[in-house]
């Protein structure tokens, strides 16, 4: 869960407004700190995880394919913003992100975070095709697709095999912990580093926010 | 590349905001007037429930009656007055009887004139005036009480927006005392005739019910608790009742058609509308005995009654008095506080006006053309009007700039009397400038401002001599030796005679001919060569030699020289004899000359020994006095 800040978006308009070197500098600072996690982050990405995975996809298709695993691209999908985030759905904005943005790379680093023995089949529902009925399996987003029905549970075992997911999510107290801090790479890496990144980050906001009021209070 | 939000680290979120949430606030807000608007056609609609509306609103009204007790108590406390909160009631109570204006409102405005002026007597005064300026202008009594509580404090601003027929600019002119005398002459009387019309005498009518009101939800509430029937039980016995109600109205919905016809036609039977205004003014009545209690509260003449009233009366002015210093003091503070604020705003509005029209790049070109523009500079006859108007203009901006920068210092420095007055420079240069712009100056005054930006004169050949006299008059003034002088000031002063240069005993011409004579031949040398060289080194010792400090150095020798007699005159005195002098230094000394000739040879080995020695000079150069001589 990230740290709330009050007032932090205010406070980097106006560094950028008004003292556009200190927000400069800012971004730095925060960049400085950010980067260590994402080297190691890229670390937590395996040359090979299975070896159909790599494989080159299949042209001239006319749906978007399970897209191939290229550690390379993967590695390179992990990187840092320190610019603010657009407002997602809570109301939240962050200050800075550390994110994998490639398929491939999120498909490793979340395979299992939902379902850790993969998804099940869909049941076996009627089917009514010219005029007779027929016995199918339910098809959809909820459901494995594949016609061996140990896919997802072979697919996240070999994900496990190269690396484990691990849960980032340090918070203490009553209440239930969201799954959405977990996973191989990044989130590996941001609870390796015990949220020392974080409050550093904060830090550094706060700091700036000092310099900016006082630089303010004695123009003022 | 977009964000996939379920792999992503967000560190130091800020919430901002959800447009979910002020969708769910418009729609409970939209839900909450449906209901209301509900409730109000089905009380229209069914006389049941409108008995029960009559009960609840009078339990409304004296729970409000309640809070505004408790609230002027609370207000009244923050003055240290809060015993005196039953009396004030009191006479709220009375003041809305007189006036028809409602308790709740002559409450709040009482409150306010309270907390401005920290004194219950002044405030009641004050809400006086308040109500005639209200009755008078139509404005409601909440802003004239606010406005009003403002003037006391100095601010009139308000009291001016309120349309009585004054400006800010009058207002700030008097004092508080003399306005309220002001609007006390023209507003008064203004509540009076306001409640003596027939309006006015609905209102007190309809005031008079509002406290009747709130005296039967008074008695209902005691007289429930007489019962024995607790608050809950009687709560739950209501919710019965809505729930009863309840059942009802959805059999009847599935009827509206026709039952709703049937309703509206009771609603309009003369029959049920006089028996429902019978039960209300019945119950209005029964207020009102509760509400004689008010008027009747015992006999006057009682001596224990007087002298707990007395005791009341001093104890409310002492703390009065305690209030009005105490407010004296604030007022004071906040005044200069105020006062100096406005000086330092004024001062960053003049600054932020100038900045406006600052260009910075604008004004090095402008500065570059200045230092062109040198002969334009003194406004010679051949200036064109045109560039007089541009050169004009660019001072202007430079001075603003200056001005600026010595503003913003000051107003760094909370240097008031600095600001005011740099504000005050810069605004006169911005309407200079603003006028330049529009070209709208005339030549002369254009002059007259370049003028003002002309350099102090020093002194130069012109006025020199006027610069000496004056010299020359300062230090008369200052040393003055001559009694007479000094008690008759028409006595002339004359000039100290200037100190007569010394001539050289050597003619300055005959140097200059020589420097002069070693120039032409140097101009006819080569650069770089030795004798351009030597020649350069020739110059420079006689154009130094004949430099002034050097003439007075040497003037200043021979004056010691001729002094002591041994340069061209006889000396001061007997004449100086240098050898004796010397001898008579050296007296009683003695010196042993010793000179060794060493082996003397013959004449030829000699004139060897000095033939070598230089031809080694000759070849090899003098190894003593050049290093790494060839």
């Amino acid at each position: 869960m990230p740290t709330e800040l009050r007032g932090a978006i205010e406070a980097r308009k106006a560094l950028r407004k008004f003292t556009p070197d200190l927000s400069k500098e800012l971004q730095k600072e925060m960049a400085a700190l950010l980067k260590p996690i994402v080297t190691v982050a890229r670390g937590f990405i395996p040359a090979t995880v299975l070896s159909g995975w790599s494989k080159a996809e299949a042209s001239n298709t006319n749906y978007r394919q399970f897209p191939r695993f290229d550690a390379a691209a993967a590695k390179r999908g992990i990187g840092y913003r320190t610019a603010p985030s657009k407002v997602n759905r809570n109301g939240f904005r962050a200050l800075a992100r550390i994110a994998n943005v490639s398929a491939a790379g999120a498909i490793y680093e979340t395979a299992g975070r939902l379902n850790p023995q993969g998804k099940a089949q869909g049941p076996v529902v009627d089917r009514y095709v010219n005029g007779v009925y027929d016995k199918t399996t339910a098809s959809g987003k909820q459901y494995s697709n594949s016609l061996n029905p140990n896919a997802g549970k072979q697919f996240i075992d070999a994900l496990n095999g190269t690396g484990q997911i691990v849960d980032a999510n340090n918070q203490t107290g009553a209440g239930r912990r969201s799954r959405k801090m977990k996973g191989r790479a990044i989130y590996k890496a941001w609870a390796e580093d015990g949220g020392k990144t974080n409050a550093a980050v904060i830090k550094a906001i706060e700091k700036t926010k000092i310099i900016f009021n006082n630089n303010f209070k004695s123009v003022a | 590349m977009a964000v996939d939000p379920q792999v992503v680290v967000n560190i130091a979120s800020e919430f901002t905001g959800k447009k979910a949430f002020t969708q769910a606030e418009t729609a409970t807000t939209k839900l909450g007037k449906t209901t209301k608007n509900l409730g109000k056609t089905l009380a229209k609609t069914f006389s049941v429930a409108a008995v029960l509306a009559f009960g609840r609103a009078v339990a409304r009204a004296f729970s409000d009656a309640q809070k505004e007790a408790a609230l002027l108590a609370n207000s009244l406390d923050s003055i240290n007055l809060a015993f005196a909160a039953p009396f004030i009631g009191q006479f709220l109570d009375k003041l809305a009887l007189a006036t028809g204006k409602a308790g709740g409102d002559l409450t709040n405005a009482f409150i306010k004139l309270s907390q401005a002026t920290g004194d219950a007597t002044t405030a009641q005064k004050l809400l006086q005036t308040a109500l005639d300026i209200s009755g008078a202008t139509g404005k409601d009594l909440q802003s004239v009480s606010v406005a009003l509580g403002k003037a006391f404090q100095g601010e009139t601003t308000a009291l001016a927006k309120l349309g009585i027929g004054y400006t800010t600019a009058e207002l700030q002119g008097v004092k508080f005392d003399e306005l309220l005398k002001l609007l006390n002459s023209r507003f008064g009387g203004a509540a009076a005739k306001a409640a003596d019309t027939y309006a006015g005498k609905l209102a007190r009518i309809g005031q008079a019910a509002d406290l009747a009101k709130e005296k039967i939800g008074e008695g209902f509430v005691d007289g429930l608790e007489e019962s024995g029937v607790s608050v809950e039980e009687f709560q739950e016995a209501i919710i019965n009742l809505g729930t009863n109600i309840g059942r009802a109205l959805g059999k009847i919905t599935a009827f509206a058609g026709k039952i709703g016809e049937e309703f509206d036609k009771l609603k309009d039977n003369p029959v049920i509308n006089l028996l429902l205004k019978i039960s209300e003014t019945v119950g209005a009545l029964k207020g009102l005995k509760a509400l004689g209690g008010l008027f009747n509260s015992g006999p006057a003449d009682d001596p224990a009654k007087i002298r707990s009233a007395a005791r009341l009366r001093r104890e409310i002015y002492r703390q009065e008095q305690e209030n009005l210093k105490k407010n004296l003091t604030l007022t004071k503070a906040l005044t200069k506080e105020k006062k100096d604020q406005l000086a330092l705003d004024k001062a960053a509005l003049a600054l932020g006006k100038g900045e406006d029209i600052f260009d910075l790049d604008k004004i090095q070109v402008q500065a570059a053309l200045l230092a062109k523009q040198d002969e334009i500079n003194k406004l010679g006859v051949n200036a064109t009007d045109q560039q007089k108007l541009q050169l004009a203009n660019d001072i202007t901006r430079l001075s603003i700039k200056k001005t600026m920068a010595e503003l913003e210092d000051a107003i760094a420095a909370k240097d008031v009397e600095a600001a005011t007055r740099l504000a005050k420079k810069l605004n006169l240069d911005l309407a200079i400038l603003g006028a330049l712009q529009n070209q709208e100056f005339k030549l002369a005054d254009i002059n007259k401002i370049l003028e003002t930006f002309k350099p102090k004169k020093l002194i130069d050949i012109d006025n020199l001599d006027e610069a000496l006299l004056l010299l020359a008059k300062m230090a008369g003034l200052k040393i003055n030796i001559n009694p007479n002088l000094a008690l008759n000031p028409n006595v002339p002063i004359t000039p100290i005679t200037p100190i007569t240069p010394i001539t050289p005993k050597i003619p300055a011409t005959n140097v200059t001919g020589q420097v002069a004579t070693l120039t032409n031949l140097r101009a006819a040398t080569s650069t770089g060569t030795g004798i351009n060289f030597l020649l350069k080194e020739h110059i420079d010792t006689l154009t130094d030699a004949i430099s002034n400090n050097a003439l007075n150095a040497l003037g200043d020798e021979q004056a010691r020289l001729r002094a002591m007699g041994i340069f061209d005159t006889a000396g001061i005195g007997a004449g100086f004899d240098v050898a004796g002098f010397r001898r008579g230094e050296e007296r009683g000394n003695t010196y042993n000359v010793n000179i060794n000739a060493g082996v003397i040879g013959n004449e030829d080995g000699v004139a060897l020994v000095v033939q070598r020695a230089i031809l080694d000079l000759e070849r090899k150069g003098d190894p003593l006095r050049y290093t790494g001589g060839l």
